[in-house]
Formats: C-alpha cells, sequence, structure tokens
C-alpha cells in the first residue's frame, strides 16, 4: 500500500491507494507540518487489515518548491500553508569563449536566483573539440569575487558541456582547491543541449539545495513515524518519482511534478491510462495526455514559472477559460477517450458544460481523493537522460543508444526498484540538423513495471 | 510592408521564422535573441528597405549561417559575427556594403541579417534567395540567375573569421568543411551583388511575411483564423493530419556527403477508416509528402508539421510518435517552379526518383 500526499498553498491532500485503487482520501486546510502527522495517521489507519503495511510514501512538494523559487524574486507569492525556506541566490559562472552581449539570462526568475555572474574563456563544440583553452586563473579570480559577494555555492555552465564536461571539472577542481567549503554544482550533470537551458537549470538546483534539504528533513521524519518503515519518495515532473537521497542533490526534478501527477492521478481515477487530460481549475483550462498511465513530458518547455530548463515536464497546453468553446470543437474531434478533472467550483461548471457539450467520449472526474495526490501514489522510479552523441554509422547509432538505456535504467535501479522491474519506457534518437556530421540527441525515459509494490528508497 | 524592426518584433520574428523552416520548427533560440534584442536597444531599429527604394548600384551582401541549430544553442551568436565577416568582405572586395539582403529568412537565418543590419548600422532589404530553408548555400534564386555566390566571408561562433574566393561550387565544398571545423556554425557574408542584379531574381517581401506570420501564429484567437491567415500570407493549406506513427533517422551512406543533413523519415496517420498514411521524406527540412503512395507536395514548396493542439510549428528535431500534427504545404516562389529551379531544388536533386507535382500535370 502506498500514501501519497500533496503539499500546497491551501494546505495538504493525503490518499491511501493499493493497486491503483483508492482506499482512503483526507485533507488537512490548515494546521501546516503540525497537521501532517494526523493525516498520514488518519490515511494509515484507513488501511484494511487484509493488506500488508504501507510500504511507501510519495510526497509531492512541487508547490512548495516553486514557492520558494518566486519567494527569492520581486513578485513574492502569498505565503503557503506551511513554512517553507525561500530558495539562496547562488553565483553563476559561464564558460564560453567569448562574453555574450547579453550577460544577464533571459529568465526573470533565473535572474532573480544569482547574485554574481561572471564569464571565463573555455567550452567545447558539439563534436568535443576544445575551441578555447579554459582559463583557470581567471576561474579562482571569479570565485574569489563570488566569495566576496557572500556566496557560497557556485553554478557552473561551460559551453559544450551536453557531451564534454572537462572544462566544467577542471574549472570545479582548481577552484575547489582555493575554496574548499564553495558547493559547486556543474551544469554537465544534467545533461541535456543549450547553454541557457542547462544555465537554468543548474542555478535553479543549486539554489534549491537548502530549501531541498529542510523539506526531505521533515517528510523524512514524517515518514518515518507511520509503522512499517515505509520508503519515503518524492514526485517528480516526469511523472515518476526520486528517492529523498536523490531529491536532496537535484530538487530541480520537482518542477513540473504537480502537473504530472494530477495527469496521472486523473488517469488512475476515471480508469483510462490512455486519454487526453483535461485539468481546469480557477482561469485556465489545460490539455495533456497520458499514454500508457504516464503524462507525456518533454524538455525545454518553459512551463508554469516561465523558464526553460533541460528537467522534462508535462506538455501542457494551457489557456484561458474563453477558449472553452474552442476547446469544446476540439475535444469533440479527438480520437479516443478524454477525462477532464475540476479543481475548484468555478471549474466544475466548466467541466459541466463541456461535458454536455462534447457528449460521453469526455468523462468527469467525480472523486472524494485528490487527484495529484492519487498521481504521486502511483508513480514509480523513474530516469531521464538527455544526451548529444556522435555516431557515423546505423550501427554506432544503436549502440549508443543502447548504452543510453542500460544507464538510465541503471538510474532506475540504484533509485531503490525492485530488481528486475526496470524497463525502458520510451528511447528518441533525433538526428541534429545541417551540422555535417552525424551528430544525434537521445532522449531515454525509464521507469518500472506498475504494481513493483515493496519498493524502498 | 514593415518599414523597420524593433525589439518588440523579435517574438513574432522568431515564431514566424519557424514555418519555413521544418527542420527547427519551434526550438527556441533565446539566447541569440537576447544578444540582438539587447544590439537593437543599443543601435535602435533596423531601417528596412524595398529593393526598389535602394540605388540600383547599391552593393549588398546576402547574410545568412551555416551550420546546425545544436551550436546555436550552446553558443548563442553575439550578434558580432556579421561584421566580421562584412568588413573581411570589404576588404576583399575594395567596396563598403550599402545593404544587407537574407540568404534566406527562415529558421534562425531570419534574424541573423536583422542583427547583421543592426550591428552595421545598415538598411535591411526585405527579400531573401530561398523564401524556405535548404541545405545548400548554392541553392537559392540568386544562384538560379547566375549570380556568383563569392567572394564570401565567414565567421565562426569562436570568432575565426576567413575569406573564400572560388567557384560557387568549390566554395561550397570548402565551406563546409571549415564550418565542422569550427564546431557546425558559420556566419556567413556571401553573394555579393548591386541592386540592379538582385532585381531580377530576389524573392520579395520575405522577412514583411515572416513578422505577420509570427503575429498570426502568436496571436490568433483560434485554429480556423490561424489556418486562414496562414493562407492569406503564405498560401498555406492543410495536406493532411493526423497522429505521427513511424520516425526514421538514417546515417548517411559511407562516400561522398552532397548534402550536411540527415535522411529523415515521418509517417503520419490521419484518422478513422478512410484515413490515408502520409509519409514525410527529408533531409533534416521535409522535401517530399507521398500519402498512401501519391506525391502530394515537393521541395521546393515548404512543408512542415503544425501541432494540432498548439499554435506552433513541430520540428524535425523534436517531433515524436504520438504527437498529432497537420501537414501545411505552402507554395514555393514562381522562380523554383520553372525547369532550372527545379533542376537546382526540386525532388530529383535531393534523391528522390519523383516529379514535383507541377511536373506532372504540366
Amino acid at each position: 500500500m502506498r500514501i501519497g500526499v500533496r503539499l500546497g498553498a491551501h494546505g495538504a491532500d493525503g490518499t491511501l491507494v493499493h493497486a491503483d485503487r483508492v482506499l482512503a482520501a483526507a485533507r488537512r486546510p490548515d494546521g501546516g507540518w503540525r497537521g501532517l502527522p494526523a493525516l498520514l495517521r488518519e490515511l494509515s489507519a484507513a488501511a484494511p487489515s487484509t493488506v500488508d503495511t504501507i510500504d511507501t510514501v510519495v510526497w509531492n512538494i512541487a508547490p512548495l518548491i516553486e514557492h520558494a523559487l518566486l519567494a527569492a524574486g520581486p513578485r513574492a507569492p502569498a505565503p503557503p500553508a506551511f513554512t517553507v525556506p525561500p530558495a539562496v541566490p547562488v553565483a553563476s559562472l559561464l564558460v564560453m569563449p567569448r562574453a555574450p552581449r547579453a550577460l544577464a539570462h533571459p529568465s526573470e526568475l533565473v535572474r532573480s536566483l544569482i547574485s554574481w555572474r561572471g564569464v571565463i574563456p573555455g567550452g567545447h563544440d558539439l563534436f568535443g573539440a576544445e575551441l578555447v583553452p579554459v582559463d583557470l586563473d581567471a576561474a579562482v579570480r571569479a570565485a574569489t569575487e563570488a566569495r566576496a559577494a557572500g556566496l557560497g555555492t557556485l553554478a557552473i555552465t561551460a559551453t559544450g558541456a551536453s557531451n564534454s564536461v572537462a572544462h566544467e571539472e577542471a574549472v570545479a577542481a582548481r577552484v575547489r582547491e582555493e575554496f574548499p567549503d564553495l558547493r559547486i554544482r556543474l551544469s554537465g550533470d544534467s545533461g541535456g543541449l543549450g547553454l541557457l537551458e542547462r544555465d537554468a537549470t543548474t542555478v535553479i538546483n543549486a539554489a534549491l539545495l537548502g530549501t531541498a534539504e529542510e523539506l526531505v528533513d521533515r517528510c523524512e521524519r514524517l515518514t518515518a513515524a507511520l509503522p512499517g518503515e515505509p520508503g519515503c519518495w518524492f514526485a517528480t515532473g516526469d511523472g515518476g518519482r526520486v528517492s529523498a537521497k536523490r531529491l536532496r542533490a537535484v530538487p530541480v526534478r520537482c518542477l513540473g511534478a504537480d502537473g504530472a501527477t494530477a495527469l496521472t492521478g486523473s488517469a488512475v481515477l476515471t480508469r483510462r491510462p490512455d486519454a487526453h487530460v483535461v485539468l481546469a481549475a480557477r482561469g485556465f483550462i489545460a490539455l495533456g495526455r497520458v499514454d500508457a498511465g504516464r503524462p507525456r513530458i518533454a524538455p525545454d518547455l518553459a512551463g508554469k514559472l516561465g523558464v526553460r530548463t533541460v528537467s522534462p515536464i508535462p506538455v501542457l497546453n494551457v489557456r484561458g477559460t474563453a477558449a472553452e468553446p474552442a476547446l469544446a470543437a476540439e475535444l469533440r474531434s479527438l480520437v479516443g477517450p478524454s477525462v477532464i478533472a475540476a479543481f475548484d467550483r468555478e471549474a466544475m461548471d466548466i467541466a459541466d458544460r463541456l461535458c454536455a457539450e462534447v457528449g460521453p467520449a469526455l468523462v468527469p472526474l467525480r472523486s472524494e481523493a485528490n487527484p495529484s495526490a492519487v498521481g504521486a501514489a502511483c508513480s514509480e522510479p523513474s530516469a531521464w537522460l538527455d544526451i548529444v552523441v556522435p555516431a557515423d554509422t546505423l550501427d554506432e547509432l544503436q549502440r549508443q543508444q543502447h548504452l543510453a538505456e542500460r544507464q538510465a535504467m541503471t538510474l532506475v535501479a540504484a533509485a531503490g526498484a525492485r530488481p528486475g522491474s526496470e524497463r525502458v519506457i520510451s528511447s528518441v534518437a533525433t538526428a541534429l540538423a545541417f551540422l555535417g556530421r552525424d551528430v544525434y540527441r537521445l532522449h531515454v525515459r525509464a521507469s518500472t513495471d506498475s504494481e513493483s509494490e515493496g519498493d524502498r528508497a | 510592408m514593415i518599414t523597420e524592426i524593433t525589439v518588440e518584433d523579435l517574438p513574432a520574428l522568431e515564431t514566424g521564422s519557424q514555418l519555413t523552416c521544418s527542420s527547427a520548427g519551434s526550438t527556441h533560440f533565446d539566447g541569440t535573441l537576447a544578444n540582438i534584442a539587447e544590439l537593437l536597444r543599443e543601435r535602435g531599429p533596423v531601417r528596412m528597405v524595398g529593393l526598389d527604394e535602394l540605388d540600383g548600384d547599391a552593393l549588398c551582401v546576402a547574410i545568412g549561417a551555416i551550420g546546425g541549430f545544436g551550436p546555436m544553442l550552446e553558443l548563442p551568436p553575439s550578434g558580432d559575427e556579421a561584421v566580421s565577416a562584412v568588413r573581411a568582405l570589404e576588404a576583399r572586395l575594395g567596396k563598403r556594403v550599402d545593404a544587407i539582403v537574407s540568404l534566406n529568412a527562415s529558421g534562425p537565418n531570419a534574424f541573423a541579417p536583422v542583427a547583421a543590419a543592426a550591428a552595421l548600422g545598415l538598411p535591411l532589404v526585405d527579400c531573401d534567395g530561398m523564401g524556405r530553408v535548404l541545405p545548400l548555400m548554392s541553392q537559392t534564386t540568386y544562384a538560379l540567375a547566375g549570380l556568383p555566390i563569392g567572394p564570401l566571408a565567414a565567421a565562426s561562433l569562436a570568432g575565426d573569421v576567413m575569406v573564400l574566393d572560388t567557384s560557387t561550387a568549390r566554395s561550397e565544398l570548402l565551406l563546409r568543411s571549415a564550418m565542422q571545423a569550427a564546431g557546425g556554425f558559420m556566419l556567413c557574408a556571401s553573394y555579393p551583388s548591386i541592386v540592379d542584379q538582385l532585381a531580377k531574381c530576389a524573392i520579395r517581401g520575405s522577412t514583411s511575411r515572416v513578422v505577420e506570420a509570427g503575429r498570426l501564429l502568436r496571436g490568433a484567437p483560434d485554429r480556423g483564423t490561424l489556418l486562414a491567415g496562414l493562407a492569406s500570407i503564405a498560401g498555406a493549406r492543410v495536406l493532411g493530419g493526423g497522429r505521427v506513427v513511424e520516425l526514421g533517422h538514417a546515417t548517411r551512406t559511407v562516400g561522398a556527403r552532397q548534402y550536411p543533413a540527415v535522411p529523415t523519415s515521418v509517417v503520419v496517420r490521419e484518422p478513422g477508416p478512410d484515413g490515408r498514411m502520409i509519409r514525410l521524406e527529408g533531409q533534416s527540412e521535409i522535401f517530399l509528402a507521398v500519402a498512401d503512395g501519391v506525391v502530394s507536395a515537393a521541395v521546393p514548396d515548404v512543408l512542415c508539421l503544425l501541432d494540432q493542439r498548439e499554435p506552433h510549428i513541430v520540428g524535425l528535431e523534436r517531433v515524436a510518435v504520438g504527437n498529432d500534427v497537420d501537414v501545411l504545404v505552402m507554395p514555393a516562389d514562381p522562380m523554383w517552379h520553372s525547369r532550372a529551379g527545379l533542376a537546382l531544388a526540386g525532388p530529383r536533386a535531393f534523391g528522390f526518383p519523383v516529379e514535383h507535382p507541377r511536373e506532372v500535370v504540366s
């Protein structure tokens, strides 16, 4: 049995799930962290004695993580029901052949998370060739400046680190010699194509380390108080989940988890694993999709925070409620079933109108359980790889793809999946155009067979 | 016609440029655009003129990049690359350049000439030489009219500058080798020509069309308005639509590589019992649409994939099995439908043993 908990601006929603069936749901609109032990006890007490104990608790803390990020910026949102330490601005060092004309990151959010930014010479091209030698003395000078500005974390992003991390690692090693206590994060660790996308990912991740530490600690303590030593997991933007240890290192993977769990939960609650899913709430309607119960995802999407990162998030077509008539026409034209989940009174009216207009092809979700909490409970350990590889022959491409798939499955296994349950969900090789050489971007998504009860973080 | 390009026009320019660039589609070049926006804030808007507004002997150069989109994502061009290239070309020619024209106002090559005009303080002529993306720099209406590609100059993202002075065919060959050695991208200043020469072969109004298409893609209230608008601006029509059910990425065959592009196949299945299978073949760009075995559209006409959910172009670097798309086709400029045009950039030029639908009709 699993418990899924969503911690949001307006309280906590929890659900007890077994074999994709909801056994109980509970809600604590107030009380903050203090109200959570009672919520978990209530769900735990609802477990039927005929079924084993609760072995997994999956937390969706994405709303709190997003709040922590926005709290660092000029337009801080209202405080949520839970105390959340804000993200802490970091230093950002770009390693490029020359300084860009626009040094500031295009995203307002990312800019708000950077207190010091510098550029030093270095970087590789997409084929792995060095563009200019890395200037390690300049790196030390930059780190000295960042340190003098009082910053404790340095995010390093180098041109070409998508397939050659040599310069990022050289800079990190040299800077560590001078400042052993400086926390350093490298963009190459997240993979992905695009200097700014990796930069945003690395900066957001670095800025969230303290926030994640505290949130994960709290969730671990709450989980440990339950009988049976259940594993403590966290929902991710790719529709999967990661261990507490992993989330402490890569809190950026939480981004998008709210949408991903809502899509998954809607599919579970309506028993339609392959469907278009409409998520409606006050002021907006979003259209997404689940395939085999998993949300459709992609990297480099701006998402609700308006910043492109290399971490995959659900593909959601978001529009205002004024688009309701166009959406009705669109839903009628879609092949296969559609599901609509409403999250407030206004959205329920929208759902009723759309169902009346579209007919039986649109299934309304009616459940006491919060779809996001259900989606969290039903998520599985996951991994996502986004790498760039040269391959001059089809055999070489297939070899590289096979290696990436093995690596992704190893990550899933290392995350605590039941041995033998890991499998590749999708593996796509996309040719990069007009390079004159065969270079491919590989996206591999891996997870486990569903119903892998018994996983341990 | 639009008479200037401002910072506020850049989002529409980017979105509109995707319509005729089926390879990149809606890949976002945030870093490049941030640099160009900074340039426009420093230097002010770019003045855009028609060919008829310039003296007949005014010297123009075509600005456009060769290479991939990936390098631009890893090292966004700063906008200064064109200054190095144009200055090097001016030194070789012994003349100052009077205006910038576009090599092809499609994909990122729609905004490279804007950056060049801003950085150099020159007017941008509202025209281009392809009306789309083609793999070779010599596949232009400029070349079709006999204009030589060189002398030309090229600048890499790392700051290397080279000048080439040879035949069009050898320029292409040498430039491509240099582009690879430079990391997969070079910004070129090519086809140095006077206005009287360009007047006979340039595709006019290209940049204006891109901005108009971009405004439409960003602001159309519904799908019907969008498709009607694209029909009006670019003659676009929906060839068919459905779900992407198959993707194929073949590596190139061993031996001489004719094109710096990768063969790609996409299969779209239309819904319903009578739905057709639309097979799209291309080399980084989509070049051929075959519906149930019949050639329905072919290069040099423009083919692209329009997302059925959101008003954006799905590029071949992004398309995935399961995407729901419409296949759009837009007619190329009439110059491309001539016998010589089809020989240079028709389906047979890319190794497809078929005739262009217009040849079949005629």
